[in-house]
């Protein structure tokens, strides 16, 4: 049987809209990386979070990941209890 | 025929009562391109050494460019440009809005105000004629009175108009011009000079219109927008919720100016995040053509407080800085607070600043009970934020103070009071932290209109993180190493340096900042595109680039003019100790070497040690009028 990790996944703001959600455990293969959870999550909830998150298996995304509070890159790898938040690429203001 | 453009401004001296216009050339509008380029020029050309920004003598510049004023993606935009009131040195300002579109209907490219009025007036613009109009009856009005007034008098309910309220009439030095009661020209104080002069509005007629010289070509440029713009991560935000929903993010990350950028965080920032105000939606706008629909527009009726969706809903700036800023959480007294900016016509950014200020002030026993009315100034009293808006608005109590900006104020108050001012050449900070992103330091304190957060394109687009198509952008600009964040190396500033130039192209031709690579959708090459379609002008991308340089030296030598040097390129001390608690505890920029990267940004853009521009760099850029200018005084 293929071993499993789970992982919390924090959604704020406009995550949580898309996702009617402020919190879900997500289980993925063990081994698993940010780039798998971000494929996961775009698998499941599709459009519009897709658009959001962008190409991720391309590396093409404003979306930034942390693990446990420390920010990631999209091959960090997940371990059982980690606790992921998505962050969006600020790089201005309105 | 000219497209796109009426190669035409109109002068108005509200002291003598004239008007006149202005005729373009094609070679001045390829030289200076418009918005604040244009701007610049004319303050530089056309104003008096030391004039009074606050007097007759100022000049108010509203322009737009070759290509804006045109109700096609981005490009509904227009700058205002003027001496400010806070600064002493350049303001500039854009916003987006109906207004521009209408003034180019009507025959005009821009407005140079001059003078005084002896009473009250606005301007009203229709079909190549400008006229004076009493204003007396609408003076101490809020906008939204005051141009139904307005409309039943030009008989015209879908006339345009900028406006000012009752906090810039009474020469609030951070007032606001704004348009469509929503769209703001925030920083600088241009509704403060409008005050000065006794002009309440410059009201534009609805009907007329612009040709463009390729309208197939510009249907398809629309077109690809709606297509391929729209499905952009790009605008996910700003079109669901507005840039009020970056807060949660910039508050996770540990840079959400808090209690005076004293901290990165604050508990319960969901609560000044968009995704709060959801329950009070009224309703989404644009900027005219632009399917983004970025303003939100949000109304309460509570017992506590009635909110106006008329007036718009905070940007992320005006949560930040009438929530984190100053300490508040509470939904509802931030909403309110923004809402009442927008009546009395202040700006966000300075106001927030300037109540957080004085916030700490209190808590330092600088400022007493005796001083604020009974106030609780404490951090985070929503109602004494609400309060003190009123207060700074009516120029009343505190406020009459507060009114002066934190500059003003802290000398008034003395006592050490100036370590909490947090300003550059007097303009209040915005809600990026520098200790985070050290680009935005600079910028805040080598741009010409001060403390600014649009100027550059910020750190985060250039770091290990950045996603591909935006730093593919950073590369065609010579650009080829991720930096981390919180670096400020040789390359780091060449990375300012080149996109401080870029932005400054981009507020020459008026194209709004959502809409524009790196971050987002129009590269150079598209700007070129657009620039030919809407006015059959070949205009390339280097002359852009020179354009945003020629308009950076112009506000250089202007300020450099006004006695504004080198030695006010600086940041305020708090950016060197370490910022406090949150997920960026211990960060803070190091005095010696930030002091370096602005000599090393002086000699890239071609000014000697004192930031002076070079006659070399001013010959390049065919500005050797303005250096004899300069040399004259």
């Amino acid at each position: 049987m293929t071993k499993r990790v789970e992982v919390t996944v924090k959604y704020l703001g406009v995550f949580a809209t898309y996702t009617g959600k402020t919190y879900e455990d997500i289980e993925l293969p063990s081994k698993a990386t940010i780039k798998d959870l971000g494929n996961a999550l775009t698998r499941k909830y599709g459009e519009p979070l897709k658009t959001l998150l962008g190409d991720i298996s391309g590396d093409n995304t404003i979306v930034r990941f942390a693990i446990n509070g420390v920010v990631a890159t999209l091959s960090g790898s997940l371990a059982e209890g980690d606790e992921v938040t998505m962050f969006i690429f600020v790089s201005g203001g309105g | 025929m000219k497209y796109g453009f009426n190669g035409r401004i109109l002068d108005i001296n509200l002291s003598t009562g004239s008007t006149s216009c202005i005729e373009l050339e094609e070679e001045f509008l390829r030289t200076y391109i418009g918005g604040s380029c244009f701007g610049a020029y004319f303050l530089l050309k056309e104003s008096k050494k030391g004039a009074d920004p606050l007097g007759e003598e100022n000049l108010l510049v509203f322009s737009t460019s070759i290509a804006s004023g045109l109700p096609l993606p981005g490009f509904a935009r227009y700058s205002v440009t003027f001496k400010s009131p806070l600064t002493g040195g350049v303001g500039a300002s854009e916003a987006g809005g109906a207004w521009p579109v209408a003034l180019k209907r009507n025959g005009f490219d821009g407005i140079i105000i001059r003078g005084k009025a002896p009473k009250p007036v606005y301007i009203w613009i229709k079909k190549e004629k400008a006229q004076i109009v009493d204003a007396t009856r609408i003076w101490g009005l809020f906008p939204k009175e005051a141009a139904k007034v307005i409309k039943d008098e030009v008989s015209d309910v879908n006339a345009k108009m900028i406006l000012i309220g009752p906090g810039s009439e009474r020469l609030v030095r951070f007032g606001s011009a704004i348009n469509g009661l929503r769209f703001v020209h925030g920083r600088g104080g241009s509704g403060a000079v409008m005050g000065s002069k006794m002009l309440k509005g410059v009201v534009v007629s609805s009907g007329g219109s612009m040709p463009v010289a390729n309208p197939d070509e510009v249907r398809r440029i629309i077109a690809q927008f709606n297509e391929q713009a729209m499905s952009m991560a790009a605008f996910a935000i700003p079109s669901e919720e507005g840039s009020a929903g970056y807060v949660i993010f910039q508050n996770e990350d540990g840079q959400l100016p808090t209690e005076n950028f004293r901290k990165g965080s604050i508990e319960g920032a969901d609560r000044i995040n968009a995704t709060s105000f959801k329950p009070y939606f009224e309703k989404s706008e644009g900027c005219p053509g632009c399917p983004v629909k970025c303003k939100k527009c949000h109304g309460v009726s509570s017992a506590k407080y009635k909110i106006d969706a008329a007036y718009g809903s905070p940007e992320y700036e005006s949560c930040a800085t009438l929530g984190s800023y100053v300490g508040v959480t509470d939904t509802l007294a931030v909403l309110k607070a923004n809402e009442l900016c927008n009546k009395y016509t202040l700006d966000t950014i300075s106001t927030g600043g300037t109540i957080a200020f004085a916030m700490e002030c209190y808590e330092a026993g600088l400022l007493r009970n005796s001083d604020t009315e009974g106030l609780d100034l404490r951090f985070g009293n929503g109602d004494a934020l609400v309060r003190l808006v009123e207060m700074i608005g009516e120029r009343r109590g505190i406020g009459d103070l507060l009114a002066e900006g934190v500059k003003r104020a802290a000398d008034e108050i003395g006592g050490g009071a100036s370590q909490f001012a947090l300003h550059v050449k007097g303009l209040e900070i915005p809600a990026h932290e520098p200790r985070v992103k050290p680009a935005v330091g600079l910028a805040y304190a080598v741009s010409p209109t001060g403390a600014d957060h649009c100027t550059l394109e910020q750190d985060p687009s250039v770091e290990p993180a950045s996603p591909e198509e935006v730093f593919s952008h950073l590369r065609k600009l010579g650009i080829t190493r991720r930096l981390p964040l919180e670096s400020l190396d040789n390359e780091k500033i060449r990375f300012f340096a080149r996109t401080h130039v870029l932005f400054s192209v981009f507020d020459s031709l008026n194209v709004c900042l959502w809409c524009v690579a790196p971050s987002s959708y129009y590269g150079i090459n598209d700007l070129e595109e657009i620039i030919h379609a809407v006015t059959g002008l070949d205009v390339s991308g280097i002359e852009l680039l020179r354009a945003g340089e020629r308009r950076l030296n112009l506000m250089r030598l202007f300020n450099l003019r006004e006695g504004i040097n080198k030695s006010q390129d600086l940041l305020p001390g708090r950016f060197f100790e370490p910022l406090r608690g949150g997920p960026r505890e211990g960060v803070s920029l190091d005095l010696e070497k930030f002091q370096e990267s602005i000599d090393k940004f002086y000699s890239i853009m071609g000014w000697d040690a004192q930031g002076v521009p070079t006659n070399g760099k001013l010959l390049d850029l065919g500005l050797e009028w303005a250096a004899a200018l300069n040399a004259e005084e």
